[in-house]
């Protein structure tokens, strides 16, 4: 009765071709929604109406929607994004560039988060209505609400402003940086901020799911077979709540990825967040393009791993 | 005429194929079920889990819906061919008891709530006679009429499963699908409940079909009884009859499994058995792998009801003996 | 659920229950959030007729004031504009966003949710992979797309923060609605005469509301921070209009010179979105029934045990286990509920006692007691003494109790499905059982365990031990319950009603190996369970148990066929005979009292016959009758 569990990541990963596919569908359908012509905003207002329908006509804007999004599309997956009109390189490009960057941060961020609410969660839950409990659930209250933006902020404020720790801003210093040890100092601030704000879900939910997982049961039944509470705690509960956070650890990938936004306009990282932001604030809309799809396929990529782990985890799951 | 004529049942589940053409797996919950009620008796149903009663009543009461065959109410069919049947209207005809009394009450809702809906929407009664009724409704399941403005967590098991009959009772069928309705109460409340039930058939005329897993239940308050294995009937007769001298060796083991028996009749069961696979049903008689009389035939092809005594029917091949 | 706490559950719900106001208010914490939530309320609802200046008049002369200036008690900002004002008028406008953000996701979440979830199928297929679909985009980024589409602005931010919210809504919805819809009341709606319009809006809603309230009261706050967020990024409320995010956002490049400018919109939006959440988690907290019937609390890893119930055991103990005048109880709130009342008896080696009783009657609760099994809290062991070998088991430490549990001792629980760990494998769960016992290394555990499995006589056992409980039939799953209660040759098992789960042709095979392995290997049962043909199928003695208490305890044989105890006598008479027919069956009118509030005498009179007034006046005592039997009942001596 083994279960196949390379045929199911196939499966699984044959059917994300759907939700790609619909991703890009919204995506170019959103930009396509927006009010203005590209051909007057690259010209200009001074531009006349037969250089608007010639730029028109040389950019596709003239076809049906659904011929430009066929055509839109066949270029995507040859990589080719289209030209930023405001930096006037390829999208694919600076995309590459940037998300990098982006994966750095929201990666380590990631990382950190789930250890930390994991731990906090397990804490919590063992220690429930204890002092420690108490604690911790308070601290995880306060990060999930504060913003991201203002705590940035106050970090900039302490450390890089009035105590001079660690860098303020950017990947790397102007001067003299570029190695490793420059990067870790640069990540440390907006990295732990981040996690900060993301580790409240995690550990709420950790928190949840163990207490429901202690009152099952086949934890009465560990606990009869004369099993140390250790064991019944970090092999038996755990084990079995794993199962439900798992999947809320992919979804909070995507709330990382998003809060990276704010992070990375805040502490100036060069990410696609900052990225995005601004090439919004100048309608640079081919980026924003770019720049949405890949990040999204991005998290549909890593919600397909959470799920894997899930399956692999609960073999009730059929695969 | 007969109350109500089951032909030909089937019920199917899954089957078909998913989007990457691989097979949806298909469960025969009821296989080629026919039989019988007629008017003010009381049929039981008898079967262990997974035997497709359960299915069974609610096809009788249009939750679910055949996959093939025909079911008739004084002759008339439940739903014309190829339709879903009307819920309006058949709900005046025949009600349903469910199992669990607790979760069969909406645990937000009064009692008086629960019991005003079939009078309004099925009897179309203005607010003056259904107050008339819901006072009516209390008194013949042996509750206080101040009950009505509570909420079902207040009430015992046996109370709420009287609540569930009045409800019942309130659309003024004269069929009654009893899914199990004693076995999530306690012995001492159960009889309240059945000695209720019995009273309540002869004041209205009632016909039963009664399904239990419970064979001393089934003894005392059924006229008739079908065993069911796997989706089928494999014996039919009079309580009695039945019970003292089955035919079939599934009825058989039902009989000597019963624990605290004095008297039992085959040799234990091996330890190896395993009940069928529904997704692998075997080829002939389902019970041949557990039964002590089985031979190649048995195997092979599955045997058909049939009336083996006057009023008493068996789908066997191999018989039971009786002096 | 356990029996222990389906008891505790229907014991909460018997006693006067608490209304969700009161329990918001006796928490503290949210209570201190409500108290600084409608502070901010208020003081922003009063704003307009506060003496302050124009939040938008600039004053370049006054720029960059710093908190408790002259005139400006926040100071001002870079073009002199008065922050406290702005701060004000700005937390109108996010609380106001915020909100109706979270209206207009709760409203078409809750419609998608409910419609998904109730008609399933196509529907449902339909909604959810939309859903979905939006779920595909991570949080900020969709949302960030929808505005670079709309353009900035606060109202166009308001739209983007509810559509990305909405899946939270659809989803949390439609799983209630799920799970809803397979319950019976939905089914007994439709056979009522009602549509599915009227199913849905006054049979389903109704039960939904407290999960939409929860999901809004959770959400809120987060609303409220992210748009916030999108006016920081500039995407949000234009000048000269403002929210808290963008006065933030205009502030931050000041942080060095002038930090209040950025730090006390910071610290307002943190104080409003923490005090909702914290009502929030309040509200949470008294709408989730489950906290309300303590199924959230964790038990700990032994019940709970008074003083008075670890006296050492004195002089010779009586048989192989002796449990003396046990008492053990729910503690729930103000109540108490006493679910064990004194039993006291004893089982000789080798014997199978049966206790015997209905739902309520405290039989699962005594046999979890031995070995410190109820859920704690609520549960309390208040006083008595459980002694194996001259050892008063209430009152050994932790390790000792350890050793026993599953070594000496073993025990078996009723269904087979939820009392196996769903992730590990069959052998997995038996090979720990063994190695938390004796030091085995995992492959001689291993070869044990598929021995164990054989014992049982489980077929193909070498490779039935790599499977998981559930690809296991019931009966199957029970008797590798069985094995893993065999695996370190117990002097004592305790089976809780370990066959009723099971059918019945499949419960006769588990009866028989029981019987069968406990005299191979020479162990005493205790078979708790309800039903008295299993006790007449193997049990030597039977102890009857009602509202906690002992009532009859005596040989099988003589008690079935002369119960001293009226209720004995009418729980007999009350069972259904299959080998004859009755005519009408015996009832037992009325309920057992409850046990938050027991009668001081006889437990059992207000439902007996024969019940007179001394039988009220006192408790009765567990009276001999025989040197075998014994009855509490002034008039058992009559059946002698």
């Amino acid at each position: 009765m083994e279960r196949q569990i390379w045929p199911y990541i196939g499966r699984r990963l044959v059917m994300t071709i759907p939700v790609l596919f619909g991703l890009t569908v919204i995506v170019f359908f959103i930009m396509a929604l927006i009010p203005g012509d590209p051909a007057t905003a690259i010209l200009g207002s001074y531009a006349t109406p037969e250089n608007v329908a010639q730029l028109n006509a040389q950019l596709g804007l003239d076809k049906p929607l659904v011929q430009q999004y066929l055509t839109w599309l066949g270029n995507v997956v040859q990589g080719d994004f289209g030209r930023s009109y405001n930096q006037n390189r390829e999208v694919i490009e600076i995309v590459g560039e940037r998300f990098g960057a982006t994966l750095i941060l929201a990666g380590t961020a990631l990382v950190l988060c789930s250890i930390f609410g994991l731990l906090v969660g397990i804490i919590s839950a063992v220690y429930q209505y204890g002092w420690a409990d108490k604690i911790l659930t308070l601290i995880v209250l306060i990060g999930i609400s504060t913003p991201a933006f203002w705590l940035g902020l106050l970090m900039i404020m302490l450390f890089a402003v009035q105590l001079r720790w660690l860098p303020a801003s950017g990947m790397f210093a102007v001067y003299g940086g570029g190695d490793l040890p420059d990067l870790i100092l640069h990540l440390i601030l907006p990295a732990s901020t981040l996690a900060f704000i993301a580790t409240g879900v995690i550990a709420r939910l950790t928190r949840a799911s163990m207490l429901e997982v202690l009152r099952q049961d086949y934890i009465r039944t560990a606990r009869a077979k004369g099993l140390n509470e250790r064991r019944v705690i970090y092999r038996h509960a755990f084990k079995a709540a794993l199962v439900s956070i798992v999947p809320v650890i992919g979804i909070q990938a995507g709330f990382v990825l998003g809060g990276a936004v704010y992070i990375e306009t805040v502490f100036q990282w060069p990410g696609i967040g900052s990225m995005l932001v601004n090439a919004i604030s100048t309608r640079d809309l081919l980026l924003v393009q770019g720049g949405v799809l890949v990040v999204a396929a991005a998290y549909v990529f890593f919600n397909l791993v959470a799920d894997v782990v899930q399956v692999m985890l609960d073999p009730r799951v059929s695969t | 005429m007969n109350k109500v004529e089951v032909t030909g049942l089937v019920k199917r589940f899954g089957g078909g194929r998913t989007l990457f053409r691989r097979p949806i797996p298909a469960v025969h919950a009821v296989r080629d079920l026919g039989f019988r009620v007629r008017p003010g008796e009381i049929l039981g149903i008898v079967g262990e889990s997974g035997c497709g009663k359960s299915t069974l009543a609610k096809m009788l009461v249009g939750l679910e819906y055949p996959t093939d065959g025909e079911i008739r109410f004084d002759g008339e069919p439940l739903a014309a061919a190829g339709h879903k049947p009307n819920l309006k209207v058949l709900s005046r005809r025949v009600q349903y008891i469910f199992q669990d009394p607790n979760s069969s009450l909406n645990p937000r809702k009064t009692i008086r709530e629960i019991l005003s809906a079939p009078l309004k929407h099925l009897r179309g009664m203005n607010a003056e006679e259904r107050e008339r009724r819901l006072a009516e409704l209390m008194e013949h399941v042996n509750l206080r009429p101040e009950f009505l403005d509570r909420y079902p967590h207040e009430f015992s098991g046996g109370q709420a499963q009287r609540i569930g009959i009045a409800r019942a009772l309130a659309a003024e069928p004269d069929i009654l699908i009893l899914d199990e309705p004693v076995s999530a109460l306690d012995v001492s409340v159960q009889a309240q409940v059945l000695n209720l039930l019995k009273r309540l058939r002869e004041e209205f005329q009632l016909t039963y079909l009664f399904i239990s897993h419970d064979l001393g239940v089934v003894r005392n308050f059924c006229d008739r009884v079908a065993v069911m294995y796997f989706g089928r009937i494999v014996e039919e007769a009079g309580v009695d009859d039945l019970f003292s001298r089955p035919i079939h060796p599934y009825t058989r083991r039902l009989l000597d499994s019963v624990p605290g028996v004095e008297t039992r009749v085959l040799p234990p069961e091996s330890d190896a058995v395993e009940l069928p696979d529904p997704y692998h049903p075997p080829q002939g008689c389902a019970f041949a792998p557990r039964c002590p009389n089985a031979r190649d035939d048995c195997r092979t092809s599955d045997p058909e009801l049939a009336d083996h005594r006057p009023e008493h029917r068996a789908a066997c091949y191999h018989p039971l003996e009786h002096p | 659920m356990t029996t222990a706490t389906a008891n505790a559950t229907q014991l909460k719900k018997r006693s006067g229950r608490a209304g969700p106001l009161a329990l918001l208010l006796r928490n503290h914490l949210a209570g201190f959030g409500l108290v600084v939530l409608g502070l901010v309320v208020l003081t922003v609802l009063v704003t307009p007729w506060l003496p302050l200046p124009d939040p938008n008049a600039t004053a370049l002369s006054d720029r960059l004031l710093p908190v408790f200036s002259d005139g400006h008690f926040l100071g001002t900002d870079q073009l002199g504009r008065d922050l406290l004002s702005r701060i004000l008028w700005g937390t109108r406008v996010s609380l106001a966003v915020g909100i109706t953000a979270t209206l207009v996701a709760a409203t078409f979440g809750s419609v998608i949710g409910l419609l998904a979830g109730y008609f399933a199928g196509r529907v449902d297929g339909v909604l959810m992979r939309g859903i979905d679909m939006l779920m595909a985009f991570p949080y900020i980024l969709l949302a960030l797309a929808i505005v670079a589409v709309l353009g900035p602005g606060l109202l166009n931010a308001l739209y983007a923060i509810a559509i990305v919210n909405i899946p939270f809504f659809a989803r949390n919805v439609r799983g209630v609605v799920v799970t809803l819809r397979n319950r019976e009341f939905v089914d007994a709606a439709r056979l009522s005469g009602k549509g599915n319009t009227l199913i849905l809006l006054t049979e389903v809603l109704p039960n939904v509301l407290p999960v939409i309230v929860i999901t809004m009261s959770t959400t809120v706050g987060w609303m409220i921070l992210e748009t916030a967020g999108l006016s920081f990024l500039g995407l949000g409320a234009q000048p000269p209009q403002a929210d808290l995010g963008s006065i933030l956002g205009e502030g931050r490049r000041l942080i060095i010179n002038a930090p209040h400018v950025a730090t006390i919109p910071g610290l307002v939006i943190f104080v409003l979105v923490m005090s909702i959440n914290l009502l929030g988690d309040g509200v949470r907290d008294a709408l989730d029934p489950r906290l309300k019937a303590g199924a959230l609390l964790r038990p700990a890893a032994r019940t709970q045990v008074a003083n008075e119930a670890k006296t050492a055991a004195r002089g010779e103990q009586r048989g192989l286990l002796e449990v003396k005048d046990l008492h053990t109880e729910f503690r729930i709130g103000q109540d108490i509920h006493r679910a064990v009342n004194g039993p006291t008896f004893h089982i000789e080696p080798g014997e199978c006692l049966g206790i015997i009783g209905e739902s309520g009657s405290g039989k699962s609760v005594t046999a979890m007691s031995l070995l410190g099994l109820v859920a704690s809290p609520p549960g309390v062991i208040a006083s008595g003494q459980v002694n194996y070998r001259n050892e008063n088991i209430l009152g050994v430490s932790d390790d000792r109790l350890r050793h026993l549990r599953g070594g000496e001792l073993a025990y078996i629980f009723q269904d087979p499905l939820s009392t196996l760990h769903p992730l590990f494998t069959v052998g997995d769960q038996l090979v720990e059982a063994m190695r938390a016992h004796h030091p085995y290394s995992y492959r001689e555990a291993w070869d044990k365990a598929v021995t164990l499995l054989e014992n049982v006589r489980i077929p193909n056992a070498r490779e039935r031990a790599k499977v998981y409980p559930h690809q296991l039939s019931g009966g199957m799953r029970q008797r590798v319950s069985i094995a893993m209660a065999l695996a370190n040759e117990p002097q004592l098992l305790i089976a809780d009603e370990p066959t009723t789960a099971l059918d019945v042709t499949v419960q006769a095979q588990i009866l028989k190996l029981l019987n069968q392995l406990r005299r191979e290997q020479d162990a005493s049962l205790m078979f708790i369970t309800h039903d008295f043909g299993v006790v007449a199928d193997i049990c030597d003695r039977v102890a009857v148990m009602y509202a906690g208490e002992l009532v009859e305890v005596g040989p099988v044989a003589e008690v079935l066929a002369n119960p001293a105890h009226p209720y004995t006598q009418r729980l007999i008479a009350c069972v259904p005979d299959v080998n004859r027919k009755q005519g009408n069956l015996t009832e037992i009118p009325g309920l057992p009292p409850k046990v938050s509030d027991l009668p001081v005498g006889c437990k059992f009179a207000d439902r007996c016959d024969r019940a007179v007034e001394r039988c009220r006046q006192a408790p009765i005592d567990l009276e001999p009758l025989t040197d075998q039997r014994q009855a509490r009942c002034i008039f058992a001596r009559e059946v002698l």
